[in-house]
Formats: C-alpha cells, structure tokens, sequence
C-alpha cells in the first residue's frame, strides 16, 4: 500500500493521524493507492513560492514551484490500483459558493471517478451529506470529520469561558471575518431586526460591502430582499465594528486555538449567545469548524448557521443544542435564505432581552460545561468510531 | 511495513539543526515530499523512536546523527542560554564541569538532556530490537542522504549553506572532557564510528 501526502492543512493533527491508525489497523489489503490532500492545493488558482538556495549567487531565490495544476497532474499520474482511497481535508465548494451552485473543486474528483470507471473510490471527506452531489457507482464515501478536529491537541488544552461579565452591554456575538455571501445577508438582517447595539459584531469585509451589495440582489424573495436592502443601508453606515485583524494568526498558519486565547476570550466573556457564521451554507453538504467549535468553548447559546441538518448533526454527535432556549426550527428549512431569516427572527426575543438571556447562563451552566466536555472527548471518538468503522466496512465489501 | 513509500524525519535535540537542511530539501521537491510525513506536535515533544512507534507503527524512520564531542559541546551552549529550564544539579561553571555533572547524573536521570543518539534512535520491546531505518551522519549528510534520495527516488541535489557547515568544538576540548565524553557517549561513538 502508498499513501501519497499531496499536502495537509495547517495544524492537521488528528485526520491524518486517524487515517494512517486506521489503515494500520484494518492491515493487509489488495493494493490501494492512498492520496491525502488539502482541497486548496488541488483548486486551480493556487500556488506557492519555493525557496531555493543559489550557492552560485549565495542568496536566497523564490520561484513559482507548487501549483493545483501540478497536484492533479502528480495525483491522475499516481492511479495505479484499481482500488484508490482519496483523502481530501476540507470543504470543496471552491472559491465560489452560491444556492444551488455545484462544488467546483468536486467536480474535479467527480471528473476523476469518471474517467477511471474500472477503478473503486473510497473518498473520506471532512464534509457531512455529501453523498447527495455523489452519484457514481464506483465511489463510496467515507466521513472523516470537518476542520473543527484540526488543532484537537492544542484545543484541548483551552479554558472554557464560564466567568462571564454579568455587567456587559451586549447579548451576542457575531463573528465575520471573510467576505461570504451569508455572513453579508446575516449582517443585513441582524441590522434590518436593529440588533447590532446588542452584539458584538466583527465585519472584516466592511470597506467593500458595496461592491458585494448586488448579491441581495439575487434573493428571489421581494419581501425579503427588500428587508435585507432596509437592513444594508443602515449596515454601510454603521461604523462601530469590534476591531478585527488580517494578521489574527501570528506565529502559525490557521492557529485558531491561540486566536481564541488571545483575541477572542474576551469577547466571549461579554457576550451569552452567538450567531455561528459557518464556512458552508448555500450547499448540500456542510463543514463544521473552529467556528462552532469557538462558540461551545466560549459557552454560549448557539444559533448555527450552516447548511440544513448541521445542527442535527451537532446532536448526533452528543452536543446539546439548548433546545428549551433556542428555536432551531431554522435547521430543517431546504431554502437558504429563508432559513438565515428564521434562525434570527424566531430567536429575536432572546437576542434582545438581556435580563433573561443572563438569567438563562446561568441557570444552565453546568450543560455549557458538559458542551466542553463533549467537545474535547467525545466529539473525537464520534469522529473516529464512526470513521473505522465506515472505512472497515467499505473495504471489506469492496475490495 | 503498510506503507511502503513514506518516511517521517525525526530530529535529535542538540543536533546542529541538521534535519532542517534534509526538511528544506523535501519542501521544495514536491514529489519526494508527498513520502514525508510532517507532525510538528509530535515533534516538538523531541520523541525517540519507541515514541514515534507509538503513534505511527512501523513507519520508516530518518534522523541525522552528529559527532558526539560537537553535541556535548551544543548542549553546554544550550544550557548556559536556558539555565532557568534544566536539571537543578547540572553544573555550568566550565565545560569540563558540566560534562561531568552529565556523567555523573547520568545514571539516575532520564531527563533527555542525559541520552545519548543511540539511545534515542534504537529501542528494544518484546525482545525485538527496533532501529531507524535511515541513520544519517552530519559530517557526511550530502552523501549519507542518497541512501534516502534513491528511497523517495528523487536525485535533486541536497544543498547545505555557508552557516550550515559542521560545528567546530576541538578548540574547546582538553584531555578531561574528551576523556569524559569518550565514557559519556561511548555507544554513539562505537556505533556510528566517530572519534575525537
């Protein structure tokens, strides 16, 4: 057996780990060539410089060395077996997500499962529901757990934010770092319901929302869309947004766990609920992150947004979504924008009353704890039960 | 042995940052470097190989040996910038004092600073002996390396830099300490043949 490592995304400390544990363990097989990729480094656009070392000039040269192009080219070059197993960390949407869009870097892999029909996929995948883009008969898809497993060891290692300041201003906490079309109409409607004096509300993209102002343009929905416009306008104006940070991962790409210690603890300790803006929303399928990860760490109420079912899933996986306190009914709705719409207006009594959001901390502090809990244990077992045993299962029904 | 094709780098402490040269050459050789597997957690916890077996089973292993005379000289360096750090009784007043605090706290010690390479590159467990595969020599790495150039099978030169050269301790050495060292790492310098 070869496992080719393409590459890995920062801090990759559990799923490779578990892949290699795993393989071990299920021991002698038929060959199978075995790839391990972060999804990034397969898309076309990317690219990374090389360092090289002149001894003739003694300095330092940097040359284009690495590129998607190369990464498909070395892993369509090495489909030797009949049996591939593809790890692909990360979600596949490509750079571009929109309703009803296909997953551009999928398609990709989608193109490779075709061409190689005498071939059989197991293809394990950080994302949840994918199997609904996945139609060819010689892929079995595996689930490996979403990118909030990254940095587990350093995670670990985190205190729970349980000394909350009982004397803050603010309710919420709504975190927007790069430009995604549902962190942009979540904004417009947290301004649309007059909600941003009660959150803490970061908008990394806010010199530019006019530019990105003609995606609300797209909500089929007049009702809505004009809603969302009322809530944009009084957005663009706003200038009261907590201070974020291009350079929020000093020493370490993707170093969630130190942004949280550092940078975001405080804010957690001001605030009792938040409004998850996850990576995946407009697709099928979804990615769990740190993002989710920050908001039970940080303990508060969670109002997920991500893609139908995710919050579900969460449940699934052991955590408890406080149902007696938060209407999640949002997370059974097909249309994206109905369901960002709902998640917030459903929960607006919450959001706006301080006395009893607090009232409700604390009366709940020991199930924020069990969250810590479940998030530090058993999520990973979770993970990686369910990953032997998917990838146990498929090899010995098809190899 | 599952995977036949990869290989984790390991490095020893004190050993002149000479896994970073092999480190570099795998970065910018993407094809050799889809062999290598990289865990900087387990890394930074400066594993053995017994350690590094814990986690990956049988996995092919590489690391870069150096003169044991220039290692008992770079942890007396190290040790003088991180007093605050090791073992209370180690004595920095000289070299040759310090070589002997290592000698004679050796015994009932095993803090790593105490190992020697061979300790930390072999073990032994249900009476199999295990050894890295790939034991390569600092003062020959150019050469040494080929053995893991034709393994990953990329010949792409490996380039060691000006500031990279070998370590120079024999000025720093008189008769006690090589007479000490000679004891203290007897196995690496029976092992890997080196000599003063």
């Amino acid at each position: 057996m070869t496992l080719h490592i393409i590459s890995r995304p920062p801090i990759d400390d559990f799923s490779f780990k578990l892949l290699y544990q795993t393989l071990y363990e299920i021991g002698s097989l038929p060959p199978v060539d075995c790839f391990y990729a972060h999804s990034y480094h397969l898309e076309h656009h990317y690219y990374q410089l090389s360092e090289t070392y002149n001894p003739e000039t003694k300095e330092i040269e940097y040359s284009e060395l690495l590129t998607g192009q190369k990464n498909r080219y070395f892993l369509e070059k090495k489909l030797k077996s009949n049996n591939i197993l593809l790890a692909i960390k990360d979600h596949l949407s490509g750079d571009k997500q929109y309703y009803n869009d296909y997953l551009h870097t999928l398609e990709y892999f989608k193109f490779i499962f075709n061409k190689h029909l005498d071939k059989q996929f197991f293809f394990c995948t950080s994302l949840e529901n994918i199997k609904s883009y996945i139609f060819e008969k010689n892929v079995k898809v595996i689930h490996m757990g979403g990118d909030i497993v990254n940095q587990h060891l350093d995670y670990k290692k985190l205190n729970p934010i349980i000394d909350k300041n009982f004397n803050s201003n603010y309710n919420f906490i709504s975190l927007n770092r790069n430009f995604r079309i549902q962190r942009l109409i979540l904004l417009s409607l947290l301004f649309y319901f007059n909600l941003q004096n009660l959150g803490l509300i970061s908008c990394m993209f806010n010199k530019k929302l006019k530019e990105y102002e003609h995606h609300l343009a797209d909500v089929l929905d007049s009702t809505l869309r004009e809603k969302l416009f009322l809530g944009f306008d009084k957005l663009i104006n706003y200038n009261d947004f907590i201070s974020d940070d291009f350079e929020i991962y000093k020493n370490l790409a993707n170093d969630n766990a130190s942004n949280f210690q550092n940078r975001l603890k405080d804010l957690y300790k001001n605030t009792f609920l938040e409004i998850v803006s996850e990576t995946t929303f407009f697709e099928e399928c979804f990615l769990i992150t740190e993002k989710t990860a920050n908001c039970f760490l940080g303990c508060n109420f969670p109002i997920i947004l991500n893609s139908k079912g995710s919050v579900n899933f969460l449940r699934d996986i052991g955590f408890d979504m406080f149902d007696d306190v938060i209407n999640h009914n949002y997370d059974n709705i097909d249309n994206p924008f109905e369901r960002m719409y709902y998640a917030i207006n459903d929960n607006k009594e919450i959001l706006i009353d301080s006395a009893k959001i607090k009232k409700l901390w604390i009366k709940n502090i020991d199930r924020f704890k069990q969250n810590v809990n479940c998030l530090k244990t058993t999520m990973y077992d979770f993970y990686s039960n369910r990953f032997k045993q998917e990838l146990t299962a498929a090899f010995k029904n098809d190899i | 042995m599952i995977f036949k094709n990869l290989l984790l780098i390991y490095h020893l402490p004190w050993g002149n940052k000479s896994t970073e040269i092999i480190k570099r050459w795998f970065r910018n050789n993407s094809y050799a470097s889809s062999n290598l597997i990289i865990d900087d957690n387990l890394e930074n916890k400066f594993p053995t190989l017994e350690g590094i077996h814990l986690e990956y089973f049988d996995i092919k292993t590489c690391t870069v040996v150096i003169n044991p005379y220039a290692r008992g000289l770079i942890k007396y360096e190290w040790a003088k910038i991180n007093k605050s750090i090791i073992h209370s009784d180690i004595n920095l007043e000289s070299f040759e004092v310090f070589l002997d605090s290592l000698f004679s706290l050796k015994k009932i010690n095993s803090n790593l600073i105490f190992k020697s390479q061979t300790e930390l590159v072999e073990y032994q467990k249900n009476n199999k002996r295990y050894k890295t595969t790939f034991v390569l020599k600092r003062e020959n790495l150019i050469e040494d390396f080929k053995k893991v150039q034709k393994f990953v099978k990329s010949h792409v030169p490996l380039i060691i830099r000006p500031t990279e050269e070998n370590f120079i301790y024999q000025e720093k050495y008189n008769k006690t300490c090589i007479e000490i060292v000679n004891e203290l790492y007897k196995d690496d310098l029976r092992n890997f043949n080196y000599s003063f």
